[in-house]
């Protein structure tokens, strides 16, 4: 693994906290918290209030239109905020749903408002409200499907993507969850999911080896209830806070200490902010929007007006590529990214400093919050910084290239 | 390239052109610049040139209190991934498939016409394509009047191609096709022509070029895929000795990366000299010749996209898949001149293409395959349009034999008043996978065994 070097110690730890726990950073708040320990820092963040749970209701003169109203909404409450907003993102990604399968923005905006209110809330109050929500019904199929010859949309991602994880359920498995799924139906005209017990299953069922009456809450139930789940959810909630990904054997541990605290979430995420103090600083790619928003912060860029930028990284909420959200691994850093991000780093425009002549080679660093660099990016500085460019133009490629460097694309 | 194309490379741009057959590279291949920039890096290291201060080195997995480690920074398991795909030894590395998406549903029947169907005539009043005005192919298939590039240069036609399952939404139509799922029902996590880029990777700095900008199925693999809908994209990576700033900020992103070879780091700065790459192979200054212009003039966003695929196809950039798309196909109300028009542009962009591939030498080594998410109805509606439908019919273009594969009755219909598929879409896909010298079960498993070429 690379050898990066520190440059200073405390702002190495709080710029790397706030990275992972904030979309925005920027210098004014690190000087802030780089005064504090960095358990209190944890804490304060922990304890930052929230944004509304529930967006406004926007009126546009279409429903696209009060759907992209509300998109808008949730990136500034994004960009502004904190922890909730990270933990948020987190969850549309993980229970994700597409903006033009979802029944328009009255279902949208519950689904949203249920996401948020349970941001840092209790999983399985969060996925027992979701399996019944009216935009995840019309994205994964749920809604009308008939016991009788069940969709198994619903049932098969319920358990690949929500709970267990692929490789932990059989194709048997697949068909008895979908058959006791059966019987949800979306109301479009008053925005309500109700329940058609002429749909449902009535008759015993064999899930994972057991016969019973099964219904929607006694599978998910079942599944939360499996220790599997909660390795899986917190697995992958360690990875996206920047603590890498744990073995098997780490994930069980896990899992078995979040099942104890009941699915609380705030406990797990405060766990991995904690215990991830020393960890290596780069520990995933940033995804498109993380980047797009650390980059608005630092230069100044305005947020809706760059919408199009978020596009085109491959991030807006609402339009995941498919059921199981955006990728999180290492796809990130390919060329069609890099050309996008190189370009926003090289076209960046500044606001917040008027006098470019004051960025050196470590004022560009301290405004990305990068305290641990590569020996090649320390290079790459200097020798940027060692050329007779004129010094306003020097500055500005400066901070160019520390928005350009690849630990800036890091987590 | 032969060598006095080489050499017109070298005279005009001063660089040798990329290897066309790059030889085959491990997963975590470094371009040639690459490689020698890191040797470089590391011989400073080595002499102490770069120096550290009293600055703390920072290494991943240090010691942990909870965990028997913090967890790796390789996510590779973090998501699931398709398996990689097998390219055959005997497969020829010059071969290049070209996917153009229309957009919205093309009314195959306008495109490839059976004018010799009273059924046709009978239920297409207002949009049917006059018997007298199509080229024939056959004796009861003929193409639009306005594909007469196409006509003369001879087409595969693909008649009643279709899918398997039961949904006319666009975007669900859309995402199956792209995952090459037939019934909807598979769980592919990637595209399927992202599924055919992997195995085709040579190091290149592009494997796979995605013209209509971001698309999602696209861009899954982990070979060098790219969505750029044109060279002026490139712009602040095309070298301008001229302009210090740009040099700057380019001899920075050459320089990024890591010396370890596995990290984060080395993954972007190998992106970017891959950027970089594109950006002395791209062509911003040159003159526009006759066929281009032609294609650009008349071919429609089609033709501009088809134009800058064939400046990096001819560059030796290592294209080896190219997804374009034309949009438009929607055509509710009003077709008949909406369609006649676009179809234009097909014949434009695509014939002007395979003229430029014909000059380049490489006429014989790209296959331009035409789809559409779905078809349309057969019977019209009141608003002179066609609604969404089922199977079609569409086109191949390219060194394989002009024929008709499938067939299309039109009186023949399903209970919703579509017509039926003939030709499953995922054995089109398979065919013109293996046409790359992909083994089709390697991306496909078992699905559409049947080869249509």
């Amino acid at each position: 693994m690379s050898t990066l070097i520190g440059r200073d110690h405390q702002s190495r730890l709080i710029a790397k906290l706030l990275r992972r726990a904030k979309f925005s950073v920027n210098e004014n708040e690190l000087t802030r918290f780089r005064s504090m320990s960095y358990e209190n820092v944890v804490a304060e963040l922990l304890r930052a209030p929230q944004g509304p749970t529930t967006p406004p209701t926007t009126l546009g003169e279409k429903d696209n239109d009060s759907i992209n109203e509300m998109m808008n909404w949730w990136m500034l409450e994004m960009a502004a905020g904190g922890i909730h907003e990270k933990m948020t993102w987190f969850w549309h990604g993980l229970l994700t749903t597409h903006r033009n399968d979802a029944y328009g923005f009255e279902f949208i905006r519950k689904q949203l408002s249920l996401l948020r209110s349970q941001a840092l809330g209790n999983y399985r109050t969060l996925l027992h409200e979701f399996v019944k929500d009216g935009s995840l019904l019309a994205y994964l199929d749920g809604d009308g499907s008939r016991a009788s010859n069940p969709n198994e949309n619903l049932g098969r991602e319920l358990m690949e993507l929500f709970t267990l994880g692929v490789g932990h359920y059989t194709e048997d498995d697949v068909k008895s969850a979908a058959r006791a799924l059966a019987g949800w139906r979306v109301d479009k005209d008053n925005v309500e999911v109700y329940f058609d017990r002429e749909r449902a299953f009535v008759a015993p069922l064999l899930f994972r080896g057991v016969q019973g009456t099964w219904d929607t809450e006694k599978l998910v139930d079942a599944l939360l209830d499996d220790v599997q789940t909660a390795a899986n959810i917190s697995r992958q909630l360690w990875f996206y806070l920047g603590g890498g990904w744990l073995t098997d054997g780490d994930a069980k541990r896990l899992g078995e200490w979040w099942m104890n605290r009941n699915y609380d979430i705030t406990p797990l995420v405060e766990r991995a902010l904690l215990d991830t103090k020393e960890s290596y600083d780069y520990m995933r790619p940033k995804y498109g929007l993380e980047y797009f928003f650390h980059y608005c912060a630092v230069t100044g860029s305005d947020v809706l007006e760059g919408r199009h930028r978020a596009n085109a990284l491959g991030q807006l909420p609402y339009q995941p590529p498919n059921v199981a959200g955006w990728p999180t691994d290492d796809r990130w850093l390919n060329a069609s990214q890099m050309l996008i991000r190189g370009n926003m780093a090289w076209n960046f425009e500044h606001e917040l400093v008027s006098n470019h002549e004051s960025i050196t080679e470590d004022k560009a660093l301290d405004m990305c919050s990068l305290f641990a660099i590569s020996p090649e990016t320390s290079t790459v500085l200097q020798n940027a910084s060692a050329t007779d460019l004129d010094p306003a133009v020097k500055g500005r490629t400066l901070l160019s290239l520390a928005l350009a460097s690849p630990e800036f694309q890091l987590l | 390239m032969s060598p006095q194309e080489y050499q017109n490379y070298l005279n005009t741009y001063g660089v040798a052109p990329a290897p066309l057959h790059a030889p085959p590279a491990s997963q975590n291949q470094q371009s040639p610049k690459g490689k020698a920039r890191r040797r470089f890096i590391q011989g400073l290291l080595a002499t102490g040139a770069i120096g550290f201060g009293g600055a703390a080195l920072y290494k991943a997995n240090p010691t942990s209190q909870g965990f028997s480690s913090f967890g790796s920074p390789n996510s590779s398991l973090a998501t699931g991934s398709d398996p990689v795909g097998v390219l055959r030894s005997d497969a020829n590395p010059n071969r290049v498939l070209v996917i153009v998406e229309l957009v919205g549903g093309n009314d195959g029947l306008s495109m490839v016409v059976p004018y010799t169907s009273g059924t046709y005539y009978d239920m297409r009043s207002n949009t049917a394509i006059d018997q007298g005005e199509v080229l024939a192919l056959t004796d009861t298939l003929g193409l639009h009047p306005n594909l007469s590039q196409l006509h003369s240069r001879g087409v595969t036609v693909v008649a009643g191609v279709g899918s398997r399952f039961n949904n006319l939404s666009h975007f669900t139509s859309e995402k199956y096709w792209q995952l090459g799922d037939l019934t909807g029902d598979k769980s592919y996590k990637s595209g399927f022509l992202a599924r055919c880029i992997d195995p085709l990777d040579q190091g290149s700095p592009v494997t796979g070029l995605a013209t209509a900008g971001y698309t999602p199925y696209f861009n899954a693999a982990k070979a060098p895929s790219i969505a750029l809908a044109n060279a002026g994209a490139l712009g602040y990576l095309v070298r301008n000795e001229d302009q210090l700033q740009k040099t700057a900020f380019q001899n920075g992103l050459a320089d990024f990366g890591s010396l370890d070879l596995e990290s984060h780091l080395a993954l972007v700065g190998d992106s970017y000299d891959k950027l970089l790459d594109l950006g002395e192979l791209t062509r911003q200054d040159q003159e526009t010749d006759a066929i281009t212009q032609g294609m650009i003039d008349n071919g429609g966003s089609l033709g501009r996209q088809l134009a800058f695929a064939s400046d990096l196809i001819e560059s030796g950039s290592g294209v080896r898949v190219v997804h374009a798309k034309l949009g438009g196909f929607d055509t509710h109300n009003g077709q008949r001149g909406r369609h006649d028009n676009l179809m234009g542009q097909l014949d434009a962009a695509v014939g002007g293409f395979m003229n430029r591939m014909d000059a380049a030498g490489k006429g014989n080594e790209v296959l331009v395959a035409v789809y559409s998410e779905f078809g349309r109805r057969i019977a019209e509606n009141d608003s002179s349009g066609t609604d969404h439908g089922q199977a079609s019919n569409t086109l191949i273009v390219g060194p394989i034999k002009p024929q008709i594969i499938g067939d299309i009755n039109v009186a023949d219909i399903d209970d919703n008043g579509n017509l039926k598929t003939s030709v499953p879409f995922d054995s089109l896909q398979r065919s013109c996978a293996e046409w790359l010298g992909i083994e089709g079960s390697s991306i496909f498993g078992d699905s559409a065994t049947e080869l249509l070429f």
